[in-house]
């Protein structure tokens, strides 16, 4: 659960990258969605975040601050992608656009691997889950260490690929890594489940 | 971050993180699996609390101890436990041990 400076640093994020969608909307009167990309992506995100915060349990204390982190770090970078793209619309970077972005990148790699260090100390999360992957408190805590380690070896990755891999491969080199991430974790979790572990 | 190599610098200390690795034990447990004295092993433990790697919730009179290693201390643990640092080695302590 996001306490109340995170709501308000990440709502101000939002409402200047929306500013900025719509101030580009009038510039080149032109209606276009990827305007309001990353906006979208930080509403999804943190509200997902509040939304599964919100339903769980017992003392959210550590969890708290892990999410106020990630919401604050994700905006900040949404935010840059955001000026970015305005920057290049009005054609006022000084640098290649390119540099900046893979900056960026980079920065949500650093992201990544804070998150994923800081995610592997924290207590399980009591939250709902469907029956076929909730595991017993050791399972889950076995799991966020093993999810901590992938994030740290998520985030590695990217902060090689912002600076060593060619632009047009970086956005299908994500989605991929995402799928299979997403993949080895229902993996790991199944695995888990059969394991009888005490509660 | 010294906290956490000195409590990382003992066998001990990293055995019981290793057993803790598998599942939540209480003092007792890990009592019964590390061959050290209660009172050593209560230090070992206060240590370990200290440099935030474990957590404990008491239960009336039984208290349980957790496993809370982010992703470097646990890198860290296993690169002690790999060049075992703090260890004796046994050739060594045994020409120590004549000559004293």
């Amino acid at each position: 659960m996001l306490d109340r400076k995170a709501k308000l640093i990440v709502s101000a994020f939002v409402l200047a990258m929306l500013a900025g969608a719509v101030g580009l909307v009038g510039y080149t009167a032109r209606w276009s969605a990827i305007l309001f990309f990353f906006p979208a992506c930080v509403m999804i995100v943190v509200g997902g975040w509040q939304w599964r915060a919100a339903r769980a349990e017992g003392d959210l204390s550590a969890w708290a601050k892990w999410g106020g982190f990630l919401a604050i770090s994700y905006a900040a970078i949404c935010a840059g992608f955001q000026l970015m793209l305005v920057m290049t619309v009005l054609k006022v970077t000084a640098l290649p656009a390119s540099s900046l972005i893979r900056v960026l990148i980079a920065f949500f790699g650093a992201q990544l691997l804070v998150l994923g260090n800081w995610k592997a100390k924290l207590p399980p999360l009591k939250a709902w889950r469907p029956a076929s992957l909730s595991l017993g408190a050791a399972g889950e805590a076995a799991m966020l260490r093993f999810e901590g380690w992938l994030l740290v070896a998520y985030g590695l990755i990217v902060i090689g690929s912002a600076f060593l891999v060619p632009m047009s491969l970086i956005a299908p080199l994500f989605v991929s890594m995402s799928l299979a991430s997403l993949i080895v974790v229902l993996i790991r979790r199944r695995q888990l489940s059969k394991t009888p572990t005490p509660s | 971050m010294n906290r956490v190599f000195k409590a990382l610098a003992d066998p001990t200390r990293r055995r019981i993180l290793q057993l803790l690795r598998e599942q939540p034990m209480t003092a007792g447990e890990l009592a019964a699996r590390v061959t050290v004295s209660k009172p050593t092993l209560s230090a070992h433990f206060a240590v370990l609390r200290e440099a935030d790697l474990v957590s404990s919730d008491k239960t009336g009179t039984t208290i349980t101890y957790r496993l809370k290693l982010s992703v470097l201390e646990e890198a860290i643990l296993e690169f002690s436990q790999a060049v075992g640092i703090g260890t004796v080695k046994p050739a060594k302590s045994t020409a120590r041990g004549k000559h004293a």
